[in-house]
């Protein structure tokens, strides 16, 4: 048997380890049953919803399960994006604090608890979203493989820097298509992503201006990213797209998704 | 005597179907975006709100050029605090200090930059400022650890009040893609990177806390505490509620948690408030 998530609604957020190689789409939605009934649902209808064995160009993945499709014509599923996004980040803050606790990835004590305490956080919104969306949550199969060595502290900080930093964009990208009521819960989530990611750069970088760098704010415009990491395109208004987010975030998910009606 | 209806000008029958038709609303049946989402959400206010605006086909909130003007407002108190700061006639900082305020100044500069240039000749720049807040903060210039409290206060505060005016830039930004909104957002998210660096510099988490007392003085305790409630649906930072979802003590979530989670806006008034301590002139209006 192998399952990368249980997507229990009452789990504390630790996950099983990964499998090694991507589901294939009979896996995918076997795993998917063995889930809890308020979450199978939700990943059988994405499943049964969307174009089946399509490889979609824009979504990189070797898996050639179902790509799931979010129309941002519709506000649910601008919400559903961000649900994602917050899904697999937080399945890679709860490896990386399940290796802290178990040991196999060492951090100073300070370090660890800046990072259990942004997991803590992390699981806060993707709780407030499980409720908000129900059946229509996407839960991503983490790919933790993608991300190298998880017991080295370098790899497992810049992994979770680029999440949050990816988070970030997403959410300063996708705003536009909010009412205001999501528009404001979004601006209080995004907010604490860029204080998360600020402390995070600041222990791979300590004492320089990687708090907030060249690397993420437009040194011309003061702009934060949108769309993605691409610093080279950070263009105001943006060309990045939230298929642009979806291709960063790719690699380290074996589910796939795209965006339509941006 | 007859009380005033709170709902006027909405008479009770433009209400009542609302009500009544609760569940339908909310499963997004004949009424705008904005109304559904506000009541999936259990945003009741915002949902009348929104039905007003459906009602009487208008919009009442501020127009782009005072929201932005506002934001510019800000902007220019928090590069000149900083200007000044790591200036000659600032404190004297440590090599760490100066490296973060240098580059949060750069960004600041930006932003002015920006916003004057979305405002063109709507632009209000001719600000005179008293950074020692009215005398609550006398040696702000002259000792380090004043002068970060002063900056905490100035960015925690920001980024509450960007967030607080997100909605009135979806509102008034009619452009297609709603550039202005998303520049906005961008700009709130450096905000939020500055006040989180800030914070540890002074030895604070970089996520508020439920209860913030790290800031001495005006700023960061009492009424005029960056971290206060301001208008009605406006909590102070140590809210736990969101929408309808029930957060702490679901997954082993704890309040002090989920009041970290998630950070609060603040409507203009009482950024306005706060910021007046520290604005000579021309006072910026509550709305």
């Amino acid at each position: 048997m192998s399952t990368s998530r249980s997507p229990d609604p009452t789990a504390t957020g630790a996950s099983a380890p990964a499998p090694l190689a991507p589901p294939s789409r009979r896996a995918f939605l076997r795993t998917a049953a063995l889930g809890t009934a308020v979450f199978a649902p939700a990943l059988l209808a994405s499943c049964g919803d969307d174009e089946l064995g399509i490889i979609s160009p824009t979504v990189p993945g070797a898996d050639a399960g179902p790509v799931i499709t979010l129309d941002f014509s519709r506000e649910t599923d601008v919400l559903r994006y961000a649900a994602a996004l917050e899904e697999l980040e937080g399945a890679f803050y709860d490896e990386v604090v399940r290796r802290i606790t178990s040991g196999s990835l060492t951090l100073p004590a300070a370090e660890a608890t800046l990072i259990q305490e942004q997991q803590q956080n992390e699981l806060a919104h993707r709780v407030f979203f499980r409720q908000a969306l129900s059946t229509n949550l996407i839960q991503p199969t983490p790919n933790f493989a993608a991300a190298g060595n998880l017991n080295d502290r370098v790899t497992a900080l810049t992994v979770l820097r680029n999440f949050c930093d990816t988070g970030v964009s997403a959410y300063n990208g996708s705003g536009r298509y909010l009412s205001a009521p999501n528009l404001t819960i979004a601006g209080k989530i995004v907010s604490v992503e860029a204080r998360h990611v600020a402390a995070i750069r600041e222990l791979l970088q300590p004492a320089t201006a990687a708090f907030a760098g060249d690397d993420v704010v437009s040194p011309t415009t003061g702009l934060d990213l949108v769309n993605g990491l691409n610093t080279q395109n950070q263009s105001n208004p943006p060309t990045t797209t939230p298929n642009d987010v979806i291709a960063v975030a790719a690699p380290f998910t074996t589910s796939r998704l795209r965006v339509i009606n941006f | 005597m007859k009380a005033e209806p709170i709902l006027h000008p909405l008479r009770a029958d433009d209400l009542a179907p609302l009500l009544s038709r609760r569940d339908a609303i909310a499963k997004g049946a004949s009424a705008s975006a904005g109304v559904a989402a506000a009541l999936k959400l259990g945003s009741v206010p915002v949902a009348l709100a929104a039905l007003a605006r459906d009602v009487h086909g208008q919009t009442t909130g501020p127009t782009l050029t005072s929201i932005l003007n506002f934001a510019l407002a800000l902007e220019i108190l928090e590069r000149d605090f900083y200007t000044r700061g790591i200036g000659t006639t600032g404190p004297t900082l440590t090599a760490t200090d100066r490296t973060v305020f240098t580059q949060i100044q750069a960004h600041e500069a930006d932003h002015v930059t920006f916003l004057q240039a979305a405002l063109g000749t709507a632009a209000v720049t001719a600000y005179t400022f008293d950074f020692t807040g009215g005398g609550a903060y006398p040696d702000v210039f002259t000792n380090a650890a004043t002068f970060r409290a002063v900056a905490q206060a100035f960015e925690d505060l920001g980024v509450r009040a960007y967030k607080g005016q997100a909605p009135n830039l979806l509102a008034a930004d009619t452009a297609a893609g709603k550039p202005t909104l998303t520049a906005a957002l961008r700009i709130h998210s450096v905000e939020a990177r500055h006040a989180a660096r800030v914070r540890q510099l002074r030895g604070q988490s970089p996520t508020v806390p439920a209860t913030d007392t790290s800031v001495p003085g005006p700023a960061g305790t009492g009424a005029t505490s960056v971290y206060a409630a301001g208008a009605a649906g406006f909590p102070a930072e140590d809210n736990t509620a969101q929408g309808t979802a029930t957060i702490v003590g679901t997954s082993g979530l704890t309040a002090a948690v989920v009041a970290r989670a998630f950070d609060e806006p603040l409507d203009r008034a009482a950024v306005v408030a706060r910021a007046n301590l520290f604005i000579v002139s021309p006072k910026l209006a509550a709305a």
